[in-house]
C-alpha cells in the first residue's frame, strides 16, 4: 500500500498566523470566479435519485446570489462557457464520461427593455394612447410557456445541448444528447412575477426535458439550495454558540458553536439566520440510468463540475478557425466535494487548484489533511482536533471506506465526490441533513440537495471520521482520539429557507422577484430565541 | 544586428500609476525616509529602480535596486515582495539561471501569484527552455486573459515560434490595454514590436513603430537600437551609425558597441570598423563570463573575422550556459565558418526547429544546409 506519510512530510505548520478563512459552499471563493461570476460553481450534487434507485442525478449550480428581482435581463447562463459534468468510473480520478453544456442566447424582442414581459392575455394601447397607436399590442400576453403559444414575452431565450463525452482530452469521443428534431432544450427563465409569469411552476416544469434512454434535464434558475449562517462564518467563525443554542462556553468565555440535542435533531428548524436564503441560482441538473456512468459489478464513482472558457492560445491549432474546437478551453473553476477551496486550499494557491485536475491533487494534499479549518476550530474554541496527519478525511479524497467497499481501488487523492449508487436512497421521512452521519446514505456518500455540508464539514474537520474500527486510528497530542467524543458542532442553520421537490430536479424553482425580499426570509424558520432578529422580520 | 533586445527579457507588470519613473523612486525614497525600519519602502524602492533600470538601460540602477532587496530583507529576511522585486532585477542583470531559480522558489510558494509565471517564462526564454517557456506564459495567460503582460509574454514565444502575425496581434493587444500615462511600458511594446517587424523584413511598418516609440520616449535606447537596425537593412548605414552612437551615449553597452562595428562597417569606414571591433573584442573577451557579456555578439564577430576556432570554442562554452535560439545561431555559424558542417547543421536544425522566421537566422540556416550538401 502507497505510503501516504510521504504526501504529508513536506508539509505542515503554514496555517500559522494565517488568517482564518472560512466557507460559503462555495460563493466566490477563489479570486478567478470573484472576476467571474457566470463560471463560478457554487454547490455540486450527485445522489441516486430520491425516487428511482436505478438513476442517478447529477445537479452544478453556478453563479451565486442571484437576487431574484434583478432585472431587465435576469440570470443567463454564459453562452462561451462549456459546463461539464465529469464522472471516473475506473478509480483513477480522470473522467470517463463527461456530459457538456452549451447555451445559446437570443434576444427574440430586442425592442423590448426587459428580457422577460407579459400580462394576462396581453394589453393593447388605450384610447388615449399617442397619435395613431390605440389599440396596437403593447404588452404581450403572460409568459405561461417556454416556446410558442404563451412565450412571446420571452424576449430572452436561452436554447442549450447536451454533449456526451466518453474518454477524456483529444481521442474522447463526443455524442450530442439533444433531441434531433422539433425540440429546443429551453433553460427556465429567472421568476419574474405573477404579472408576468402568473404560474411559475407549471413554466418551470416545461424545462425538464427527457432525452431518452432513461435520461432527464433540467438547466434555469432555481432556489439555492445551500444553506448557512454565512455572516457568522465569514466573521472569523463567529458562530453564534449561546446567542442562539444556549450552550456552552469555553474556558475563555466564548460561546461554542455546539447543538443542544433537540437542536441537533430538528431539521426543519434553523436556530440562526440562512444567509443564502430567498436567493436564487442558475442550475444545470441532469438524471441518467446508473448503469451509464458505472462499469458493470463497479457501483461506485467519482464525480465532479467544471466550467471552461475558450482559450487565448499561444499556439492555435488553426490560426484562422472562427470558433473554438473543444480542446481550446481552459478551465475556470472545478468542484467535487463542497466547501474544499474555501477552507482547505490557501488563499495562494486557489486559482491554480481551480485550474488544475482532480488526477493531481497530490500537490494540494497538505492542505487537504491538514486543514486550517480544524486548526482554527482549535484555536478560536479550544476544540481538541487530531494530529496531522489527517488520514480520517481520507474518505473525501479517495476510494475508501465508508463509501468505497473493500477491494475499490483507493485511486490517487483527488477531490471528487464519491457516490456508491449500490446504496438505495433514503425515504424523505428517514433523511437527515447529517447525510452519511445521520442516515448512512448522504455526504459524504454523494451529496444531496439537504446535506448539511457545514454541520457535516465542521464534525469532520473535528475529527468525528476518526474510529480505530471503522475509519482511521487517530491521534491527538499522543493520546488516542475518537470519533466519537466530538460535539454537535453546527452553524444553527439545519435547513433551507423553502422545500425541496421530492423529484427531478430536486431542487425548488426560483423565487419570484416580485415576492421575495431578504429581510424577513433570512430569518425564516428561526426559532425563537434568535431574538436579536426579531425586530427586523 | 543582435541587441540588449534579444537578451533583456524583462516586462513589468503595468502600472496603472500616472507617476514618472523618477517620481515613483522619489516616492518610495520618502517611504523609507519617514519609515526607515520598515521593509515596505525598499520593496518599493527596488520595484521602481527595476524599471528605472530597464527604461535607461544602465545597470548601475539595477544595484540600486539590488541594495534596495538586501536592505528589506535584512529588516525582514524572509519577505516575499523583496524575494519577489529581486527577480526582474536579476533578469535585466542577465542572471537569468538564478532569477528562474527564485521565481520557481516563490511560485511554490504562492502559484496564484501572476507576475511570477512572466518572470519564469522570461528566464525560460533566455536560456532556451521554450516548452516551459510556453507553458508559463499560457498558464499566465489561462489565468487572467485580459492582462498585457501575460499577451507580452504569449506574443514572445509565438515570435520565436514564427507565429508572426498573432505576436503583433497580442503585443498590439498589450499596448492597448496598456496605461497611456504608463510611456516607458507603451514605448518598449512599441520596441518590441518595431522589432519583431524588423527581423522579418517588413521595415516600414517596424520604422513607424519605433518613431512612435521615439516620440514617448524620446531617448529610448531600445528603440534607438532597433531603428538603427531598419537604417542598416534600408542600406542607411550612416545614419544607423549616428543613432548608434547617440545611444551609446546614454550608458555602455557591448552589444550596441558590435552593432556600432557593424555599422560602421557597412558605412564603407574599414580603418574605423577595425578599431571598433577591436575595441568590442577586448571588452567582450573581458567580460565573457561576467552577466552583462556580449557572447552571442561576440562568437559571431570572431566567426566572420577569421577566428573561426575561437568562436567555435567560446560557443561550445556558452551553449553550457544557455540554448537560447540566438545562442544556437551563433555557435552553428562558428561551426560553419570553423568547417564542422554537420555539427553547424545541428544547431541551426534545432534553432529553425521553433519555427522562428527571423531572417539573419534563416539565411544563416540556408548557408549552413547548403555547405552540409556540398560535403555529403
Amino acid at each position: 500500500m502507497r505510503d501516504v506519510r510521504s504526501f504529508f512530510a513536506l508539509m505542515m505548520v503554514m496555517m500559522v498566523g494565517a488568517p482564518v478563512s472560512v466557507f460559503a459552499s462555495s460563493h466566490r471563493e477563489a479570486p478567478i470566479t470573484a472576476l467571474d461570476h457566470t463560471a463560478d460553481i457554487t454547490d455540486y450534487y450527485a445522489f441516486v435519485s430520491y425516487d428511482d434507485p436505478t438513476k442517478v442525478t447529477f445537479i452544478m449550480n453556478v453563479d451565486p446570489f442571484l437576487e431574484p428581482s434583478n432585472g431587465p435581463n435576469y440570470f443567463p447562463f454564459d453562452p462561451s462557457l462549456i459546463y461539464s459534468i465529469k464522472i471516473d468510473n475506473t478509480y483513477d480520478a480522470v473522467e470517463d464520461i463527461s456530459f457538456e453544456f452549451r447555451f445559446t442566447t437570443a434576444i427574440r424582442a430586442p425592442g423590448v427593455f426587459t428580457g422577460f414581459v407579459g400580462a394576462g392575455g396581453g394589453i393593447n394601447a388605450p384610447s388615449n394612447a399617442p397619435l395613431h397607436s390605440a389599440g396596437m399590442p403593447v404588452i404581450p400576453p403572460a409568459i405561461t410557456a417556454l416556446d410558442g403559444t404563451g412565450a412571446a414575452g420571452l424576449s430572452l431565450q436561452q436554447t442549450y445541448t447536451v454533449t456526451m463525452v466518453k474518454g477524456s482530452g483529444a481521442s474522447a469521443t463526443r455524442t450530442d444528447m439533444t433531441p434531433s428534431a422539433g425540440t429546443k432544450l429551453i433553460a427556465v427563465p429567472s421568476n419574474v412575477g405573477p404579472r408576468t409569469m402568473p404560474n411559475y411552476p407549471a413554466l418551470a416544469k416545461q424545462g425538464i426535458y427527457s432525452l431518452g434512454n432513461g435520461t432527464r434535464v433540467f438547466a434555469g434558475t432555481v432556489d439555492d439550495p445551500f444553506y448557512i449562517d454565512l455572516g457568522a462564518a465569514f466573521d472569523s467563525l463567529n458562530l453564534r454558540g449561546t446567542a442562539f443554542f444556549g450552550g456552552n462556553v469555553n474556558a475563555a468565555g466564548i460561546p461554542l458553536p455546539v447543538l443542544l440535542k433537540t437542536q441537533d435533531l430538528n431539521d426543519a428548524q434553523n436556530f440562526a439566520p440562512d444567509a443564502v436564503a430567498g436567493f436564487n441560482v442558475n442550475t444545470i441538473a441532469i438524471e441518467v440510468p446508473i448503469s451509464m456512468v458505472t462499469q458493470a459489478g463497479k457501483p461506485v464513482l467519482g464525480t465532479w463540475a467544471t466550467t471552461s472558457r475558450p482559450k487565448m492560445t499561444i499556439r492555435p491549432a488553426d490560426p484562422n478557425a472562427t470558433a473554438p474546437g473543444p480542446n481550446d478551453f481552459t478551465q475556470i473553476q472545478r468542484m467535487g466535494n463542497p466547501l474544499i477551496n474555501e477552507l482547505i486550499i490557501g488563499t495562494g494557491t486557489k486559482d491554480k487548484w481551480s485550474m488544475s485536475e482532480p488526477k493531481d491533487d497530490a500537490q494540494f494534499a497538505s492542505f487537504a489533511l491538514d486543514p486550517l479549518l480544524a486548526r482554527a476550530l482549535n484555536a478560536v474554541f479550544g476544540i481538541t482536533v487530531p494530529d496531522p496527519p489527517r488520514t480520517d478525511l481520507l474518505p473525501l479524497v479517495e476510494y475508501v471506506a465508508p463509501v468505497a467497499p473493500a477491494g475499490t481501488p483507493t485511486g490517487p487523492i483527488a477531490d471528487m465526490i464519491r457516490l456508491n449508487t449500490s446504496i438505495a436512497p433514503a425515504a424523505m421521512s428517514s433523511r437527515s441533513r447529517l447525510g452519511f452521519l445521520g442516515d448512512g446514505v448522504g455526504y459524504p456518500n454523494g451529496r444531496r440537495v439537504s446535506d448539511d455540508v457545514v454541520d457535516i464539514s465542521l464534525r469532520a474537520m473535528a475529527g468525528i471520521l476518526c474510529s480505530p474500527t471503522t475509519g482511521a486510528a487517530c491521534m491527538s497530542n499522543g493520546f488516542p482520539f475518537l470519533g466519537s467524543s466530538v460535539p454537535a458542532l453546527g452553524d444553527g442553520v439545519n435547513a433551507n429557507d423553502v422545500p425541496y421537490q421530492e423529484t427531478f430536479p430536486y431542487v425548488a424553482f426560483a423565487h419570484s422577484g416580485y415576492e421575495f425580499g431578504h429581510v424577513g426570509t433570512t430569518r425564516k424558520n428561526c426559532a425563537p430565541n434568535c431574538s436579536i432578529f426579531q425586530g427586523q422580520q | 544586428m543582435r541587441t540588449i533586445l534579444f537578451l533583456i527579457a524583462m516586462l513589468f507588470e503595468c502600472s496603472l500609476s500616472a507617476q514618472t519613473l523618477d517620481e515613483r523612486v522619489a516616492s518610495a525614497r520618502a517611504v523609507i525616509a519617514k519609515e526607515p525600519a520598515k521593509a515596505q519602502g525598499y520593496n518599493e524602492l527596488a520595484v521602481a529602480l527595476a524599471r528605472k533600470c530597464r527604461e535607461t538601460a544602465n545597470l548601475d540602477f539595477c544595484k540600486q535596486g539590488e541594495d534596495a532587496v538586501n536592505q528589506s530583507l535584512k529588516i525582514s529576511p524572509d519577505n516575499f515582495d523583496a524575494q519577489h522585486a529581486r527577480v526582474p532585477l536579476r533578469l535585466l542583470e542577465h542572471r537569468y539561471a538564478e532569477a528562474l531559480e527564485e521565481a520557481r522558489r516563490l511560485n511554490k510558494k504562492i502559484p496564484d501569484d501572476n507576475p511570477l509565471y512572466g518572470y519564469m517564462t522570461d528566464a525560460e526564454l533566455a536560456l532556451g527552455d521554450y516548452p516551459e517557456a510556453e507553458k508559463s506564459a499560457q498558464w499566465m495567460i489561462d489565468m487572467r486573459q485580459v492582462n498585457a503582460p501575460g499577451l507580452q509574454r504569449g506574443a514572445r514565444v509565438r515570435e520565436l515560434i514564427g507565429y508572426t502575425d498573432g505576436a503583433l496581434e497580442w503585443w498590439g493587444s498589450a499596448l492597448r490595454l496598456t496605461s497611456g500615462s504608463d510611456n516607458e511600458e507603451r514605448a518598449w511594446i512599441l520596441t518590441r514590436m518595431g522589432q519583431l517587424n524588423s527581423t522579418i523584413g517588413k521595415y516600414e511598418p517596424a520604422e513607424k513603430q519605433l518613431q512612435q516609440a521615439l516620440e514617448i520616449e524620446p531617448d529610448y535606447p531600445y528603440a534607438l537600437e532597433q531603428l538603427a537596425a531598419v537604417r542598416e537593412a534600408q542600406g542607411k548605414a550612416a545614419e544607423a551609425v549616428e543613432l548608434l552612437q547617440r545611444r551609446l551615449t546614454l550608458g555602455p553597452d557591448l552589444s550596441v558597441q558590435y552593432a556600432l562595428a557593424v555599422a560602421i562597417e557597412k558605412s564603407g569606414d574599414s580603418a574605423k570598423a577595425a578599431t571598433a571591433f577591436e575595441n568590442f573584442r577586448k571588452a567582450a573577451v573581458e567580460a565573457e563570463t561576467k552577466p552583462e557579456n556580449a557572447n552571442r555578439e561576440l562568437i559571431l564577430y570572431l566567426a566572420d573575422h577569421e577566428h573561426a576556432k575561437e568562436a567555435a570554442d567560446l560557443a561550445q562554452r556558452e551553449l553550457a550556459r544557455r540554448k537560447d535560439i540566438g545562442t544556437l545561431d551563433a555557435a552553428a555559424w562558428a561551426m560553419y565558418r570553423n568547417g564542422s558542417a554537420a555539427e553547424a547543421k545541428k544547431l541551426s536544425d534545432r534553432a529553425l526547429a521553433t519555427g522562428t522566421k527571423d531572417l539573419e537566422i534563416v539565411k544563416h540556416g540556408d548557408a549552413i544546409k547548403a555547405l552540409a550538401a556540398d560535403k555529403r
